[in-house]
């Protein structure tokens, strides 16, 4: 461990929403003193820049004061956990990978299921897998989306008929070559949701990631494409949603169901500034770029972590077995 | 930085300097360009005969070049870097010359696809990342039939050894693996780890012949793929190439034309483009069968995803570093 590495109270210098971002955090921040030059390096954090510290926060960027946007996996916890009245609507979109774990528990959670094409296929065979102890039909029946949206080049024909005699919308895109399935999900989700207000929204995605790359990464630019909207993409081992540029972020950890890793990752654009609190490595102002320093195999440390950045971000955590 | 290259042929050869800019083409450290003109001989210091150069910058330049139109084109069409994906093909197919033949295989700690088999046997050499060989030791002799361990033995076992299981490590420390314990490093990826220890290992004449291939650098935790795709770019000088059951992804720098062999019988037809690091202003593709012609390329607006592959060549030129990526069919 690096010898002259000393624990100090934040300093807090700017003005009064400065302050309020560094509130939250209980921990104190570490100032980092090391002179690598002197001697061996340090055992930081896999990916940390090596720089000499600033005490003190950078004034805020001349655009003032941003909104601030509050996240929470609370989707996650088993039923009997949750509150009665939970602000959120969720809606489930199921692509065509492997269903996760979970993948009832947000079933039932939700007031909108979508299947994007061959995601019907995966209810419909991976349903009855993950709840062996009923019977399949009943399962089935109890599992059934929505709507079946897509261009359903995948989903089988079988499987399609027995959604579509349960009452399940079919909605054939096949005509919209330019817009990926999830694209349609979420533009159909959003179009029909009741309110203008999208903010108590909250669409889980499950089988985003895996599989084919050109496929994550279209399923990520829809993340991108709609910012205003909270997408989660779900999988097995992680979670991720954007946190858009726009907003301070304040994201609160469901320690019972994930963490302790965690990373945040610039697709698409460079960050010149980022700035986190409750993280075990936290960046201050820190650039961050592929090709650099991109924030990987961090390790969540409070139940609140707070995200400023100059450009779009992508928080990933792993989610616990 | 300049550099005088001898007298030749009557003509003085110039390196122009690490990054001009000329009419919005940036030419970086690796490609090199030269300018041809000629300059009466001057007196230097000394009394030795040289060359007093003239003062190049940009509009020098490109006055020079408008004038000759055919040096012109030579230094628009970049250096061209060719792709193909040919390590992927059963040994009986291999073509005569193909330079992808030697690589390198680097296995992380997923489960391995189904095609490893494959390009054990084809590897120059094998490394293991640290759980990686835990996954060589249990699911290799599975996938081919061989109960036989001894004959799956990694040359290198590397990593922060936080994954392998100790019975692993030994059995392969026994069997001639050289365990290279990298724990006091934190600082970086197992996938980092091994692929700079492979350059570091690498003579400088072979280093553009080098080839890495990695399995089990996707799917799983998303910080570590991010991870895995930020070596990439890291060592974008080198050619590295990440496997998994589904597709192929590797960097195209920005800095050469691509030139990518599409080996139809084993891969295709899926394919994209992706400007992860930063946008792309200028990006032009053939052999698609949705070309891009001089687009504008960015996460929130246009990203080229879905795409198939028409040709058997495809060409990539663009402004930014793109990962190209491709889907793989059903090996074994």
């Amino acid at each position: 461990r690096c010898a002259s590495w000393t624990s100090e109270a934040p300093v807090a210098v700017g003005d009064a929403d400065q302050i309020q971002f560094l509130k939250h955090s209980t921990r104190t921040r570490a100032t980092i003193n090391c002179n690598f030059s002197e001697h061996a390096p340090c055992p930081m954090e896999p990916h940390h820049p090596r720089r000499a510290p600033t005490a003190a926060m950078d004034p805020p960027s001349p655009a003032g004061a941003r909104p601030a946007m509050s996240h929470s996996s609370a989707f996650l916890l088993p039923s009997s956990a949750t509150p009665a009245a939970s602000a959120d609507a969720y809606a489930v979109v199921v692509l065509n990978q492997r269903l996760p774990r979970f993948a009832p528990l947000l079933w039932d959670r939700a007031q909108v299921r979508v299947c994007a094409d061959g995601g019907a296929n995966r209810v419909f065979d991976g349903m009855p897998e993950l709840l062996p102890g009923h019977a399949r039909d009943d399962v089935r029946s109890r599992y059934k989306p929505d709507v079946i949206k897509g261009d359903m080049d995948s989903v089988r024909p079988e499987v399609k008929e027995y959604y579509s005699n349960l009452g399940t919308k079919i909605a054939d895109q096949s005509h919209d070559q330019d817009t990926t399935d999830l694209h349609k999900c979420v533009a159909f989700i959003t179009d029909n949701s009741p309110g203008s207000d999208k903010s108590n929204l909250c669409i889980l995605v499950l089988g985003a990631l895996g599989g084919r790359f050109d496929h994550e990464m279209g399923n990520i630019n829809v993340l991108h494409l709609f910012p205003n909207i909270k997408i989660v993409l779900l999988s097995d081992d992680c979670l991720i949603f954007l946190l858009p540029r726009t907003h301070t972020h304040s994201i609160h950890i469901e320690r019972s169901v994930e963490g302790p890793h965690c990373g945040l990752i610039p697709v698409g654009t460079p960050s010149t500034s980022t700035t986190t609190t409750g993280l075990r490595w936290n960046l201050d102002n820190t650039h961050m770029s592929f090709g650099g320093l991109i924030s990987t195999s961090n390790i969540v440390d409070e139940d609140q972590v707070m995200v400023t950045s100059d450009s779009d971000l992508i928080w990933t955590i792993s989610l616990r077995h | 930085m300049r550099w005088r290259i001898p007298f030749l042929a009557g003509k003085w050869l110039w390196h122009i300097p690490c990054n001009t800019k000329i009419s919005g083409i940036s030419y970086f450290k690796t490609s090199v360009l030269s300018l041809a003109h000629e300059q009466p001989l001057r007196r230097r210091r000394g009394g030795r005969i040289g060359i007093l150069p003239p003062r190049l910058d940009a509009r020098v330049i490109r006055d020079y070049l408008q004038e000759d139109k055919m040096l012109w084109r030579t230094i628009r069409s970049m250096e061209v870097m060719a792709h193909s994906s040919s390590f992927l093909l059963p040994k009986l197919h291999q073509p005569a010359k193909t330079p992808a033949n030697n690589y390198t295989l680097v296995v992380l700690n997923q489960q391995l696809p189904r095609f490893m088999p494959r390009l054990w046997a084809q590897a120059k050499m094998r490394i293991c990342a640290d759980g990686g060989a835990n996954r060589i030791f249990d699911e290799m002799s599975q996938m081919t039939n061989d109960l036989d361990r001894n004959r799956y033995i990694p040359e290198i076992v590397e990593g922060d050894m936080d994954s392998i299981r100790p019975e692993v490590k030994r059995f392969y420390s026994s069997q001639g693996s050289k365990i290279s314990d990298k724990s006091h490093n934190q600082e970086t990826t197992d996938l980092h780890k091994c692929i700079s220890s492979i350059r570091h290992r690498t003579p400088d004449h072979e280093k553009a012949n080098l080839c890495v291939l990695v399995t089990g650098a996707l799917g799983g935790r998303f910080d570590h793929e991010a991870a895995n795709i930020n070596v990439l770019y890291v060592f974008s000088d080198m050619r590295i190439v990440l496997l998994s059951d589904d597709c192929l992804i590797q960097l195209l720098p920005k800095t050469h034309h691509h030139e990518i062999y599409i080996e139809s019988s084993v891969e295709g037809p899926h394919c994209g483009i992706f400007p992860i690091g930063a946008p792309s202003t200028s990006t032009t593709t053939t052999g698609l069968k949705w070309n891009l012609s001089d687009a504008e390329m960015r996460f929130g607006s246009m990203i080229s995803t879905s795409n198939i592959v028409d040709s058997d060549k495809v060409t990539v030129q663009s402004d930014a570093d793109l990962l190209w990526t491709i889907s793989l069919r059903n090996l074994t």
